[in-house]
């Protein structure tokens, strides 16, 4: 499991990359540098413990060592080997396939189209691993030109081939990945309108003047919309905070044709305070940590308001070079680890969230509109295909969260492989399905189990759907004559409603103590 | 130039590294592999040029520097 915020990174890769420790200034990752004459040869073996980092970088240059395809496919079928018996993440360098003509044996498109098309499988495996990410090297190189690069004569002689500008674009990339790979992922991206998702003022320009389209002006803003839409079918909420007249906002979805509509945005916050309120507004509507959010404005007055008085929101400058925009969309704010079916139903879960608050300010009392949503949950258990969705869960819920411990799929599986249980909690209610929400982890002993974690999705919050998922979860374990003896909890800065739940149902006597368990019959509490 | 050689060694080899023109890669510890390795890839980003192999080996010590670097920059302006 990934030390979160201060992981230790291994870069095994058959180019010394030791050079790359002068450039790295990130202090909360630890390096440590291995050489290997051949990756396909000397990978070591992780089931004995050989590598004990949590992200492991794997960086095999084909081009400067001219490898043949075979060479290359060696290189990767030992890495989709070493991922399979890895407990950490893997950041896969793209150099494997970086060659070109006085390189390897891939030296034609056609052969290109062969090796691809004969080592499908193999590739496709390597994409699936959910503990390998792609680290693009072959981007970095395309950024400053080969020739700029690659320096042969320090290659040839300390099997060192890059120049100094290479060394810190990687060195760059390597810890944007990895600051990645070792915090939670962004969800809402919040963007103002004028001059953002548009050309022009829309109150100075007018709807008709403020172009989105294939035009000069508006070619930028098209793109970076069809982007957006995008995102939003990866899962990210979409958002507006815009200085601007509302109805003059609608009406511009409205009238022009664009790739995002008007009900494309979860939530918005159109009108003219300071967009500082209207970011902490958004977080408490949406019920999310502004440390997940993303503002885009063209304006750097606004951008530095924000950064200055809420330093937790990622912040980025929508550019006015096409060059720019590709780095904006590139940046690691806008990547996700995994996407999952319930990432698609996001945007649509806030807007029908919006009509269950509607429902509920029309009724007298809580139990009433709990009644009348017809909330309908399953329990499942040691459920293969919601195993992703759960280590999502595990990684990403905050505030109803027993143990913030971050499991990977392949740490779930072993987990059930030694007895344990992992719980899964689908809900729908009769305004549509909130998907995989809730999870519980059970360990095992004879006869006795622990609660290790019980966590809820803020979707599923507030609608006394933890009692009963509890309650199940309790249900079940009886029906199965198991005996749960302890409730693991850690109390952290955000978890308070999983605390005030803990402490009213888990324990009989309240303990101030931040880490604690407490020993309770089955039955007990919900 | 000899300044901004002196400077290029101590960000690779610390600012401890007393560097005199008669030092050698024997007579100063921090000059080790990847220290050189270091201090050629700044020479060369810092003087924008392009060492051959047999020059990158020769390089061992800071007056043998002074000279190449003179040399190669002269013979570009």
């Amino acid at each position: 499991m990934m030390r979160s915020a201060n992981p230790k990174i291994c870069l095994i890769a058959d180019v010394v990359l030791d050079v790359l420790a002068r450039t790295t200034h990130d202090p909360a990752h630890q390096l440590e540098f291995r050489y290997t004459d051949s990756i396909a040869t000397t990978l070591p073996d992780p089931s004995q413990g050989a590598v004990d980092a949590d992200i492991t970088v794997i960086h095999s240059d084909a081009y400067f060592h001219r490898y043949a395809s075979e060479q290359v496919v060696a290189t990767l079928q030992r890495v989709l080997d070493f991922s399979q018996e890895y407990s950490g993440k893997i950041m896969l360098s793209n150099a494997f396939c970086f060659t070109h003509e006085s390189a390897s044996k891939l030296t034609s498109p056609g052969q290109l189209f062969q090796f691809f098309s004969e080592h499908g499988a193999l590739l496709n495996d390597l994409q699936a691993a959910d503990n390998i990410t792609w680290l693009d090297f072959t981007k970095l190189v395309q950024r400053i030109g080969v020739d700029q690069a690659y320096n042969f004569s320090l290659g040839l002689l300390y099997q060192m081939p890059y120049t100094k500008p290479l060394i810190e674009l990687l060195a760059r990339e390597i810890h944007e990945a990895a600051r990645f790979l070792s915090h939670p992922e962004k969800k809402v991206i919040v963007l103002d309108c004028d001059n953002t998702l548009w050309h022009g003022v829309l109150g100075e320009d007018g709807i008709d003047k403020t172009p989105c389209d294939q035009s000069a002006h508006g070619i930028l803003h098209l793109h970076f919309q069809n982007f957006l839409a995008q995102k939003k079918r990866e899962g990210f909420l979409l958002a507006l905070c815009s200085k601007n007249d509302e109805s003059l906002v609608k009406e511009k979805f409205k009238q022009e044709e664009m790739p995002l509509v008007w009900r494309d945005f979860a939530v918005s916050r159109i009108g003219y305070s300071a967009k500082v309120e209207g970011l902490t507004e958004l977080a408490s509507e949406l019920n999310l940590g502004l440390d997940g959010f993303v503002f885009v404005d063209d304006s750097e007055f606004e951008l530095e308001a924000v950064r200055h008085l809420l330093p937790e929101v990622k912040t980025l400058r929508f550019p006015n070079a096409f060059n720019q925009l590709l780095d904006l969309m590139d940046d690691y704010a806008f990547k996700r680890k995994a996407v999952l079916p319930e990432d698609g139903t996001r945007n649509e879960y806030y807007q029908t969230e919006q009509r269950r608050t509607r429902l509920r300010k029309s009724m007298p009392s809580l139990q009433n509109y709990l009644a009348t949503l017809d909330i309908k949950l399953d329990l499942q258990v040691n459920r293969e295909a919601h195993l992703r969705r759960v280590a999502q869960l595990s990684e990403k819920t905050n505030q109803f969260n027993f143990n913030k411990k971050p499991f990977s799929v392949r740490d779930l599986q072993n987990f059930i492989r030694q007895g344990g249980l992992v719980y899964s909690l689908s809900v729908r209610d009769k305004f549509g399905t909130y998907g995989v929400v809730g999870a519980a982890f059970v360990r095992v002993a004879g006869v006795d189990v622990t609660l290790l974690n019980l966590l809820l999705s803020c979707r599923a919050l507030g609608r006394t759907i933890e009692n009963d998922f509890y309650r199940m979860v309790l249900r079940d374990l009886e029906q199965r004559a198991l005996n749960l003896v302890e409730v693991r909890f850690c109390a952290s800065e955000r978890n308070a409603p999983a605390r005030e739940f803990y402490e009213k149902y888990c324990l009989q006597e309240k303990n101030n103590a931040t880490e604690n368990t407490k020993h309770l019959p089955v039955g007990h509490g919900a | 130039m000899l300044q901004k050689i002196r400077n290029i060694f101590q960000s690779v080899m610390g600012p401890e590294a007393a560097i005199e023109t008669g030092t050698t890669r024997e007579s100063l510890r921090q000059w080790d592999s990847i220290s050189h390795l270091n201090l050629i890839l700044e020479l060369e980003a810092e003087f924008d040029l392009h060492m051959v192999p047999d020059e990158i080996e020769d390089l061992s010590s800071v007056a043998k520097i002074v000279d190449l670097v003179s040399r190669r920059t002269e013979r570009g302006s």
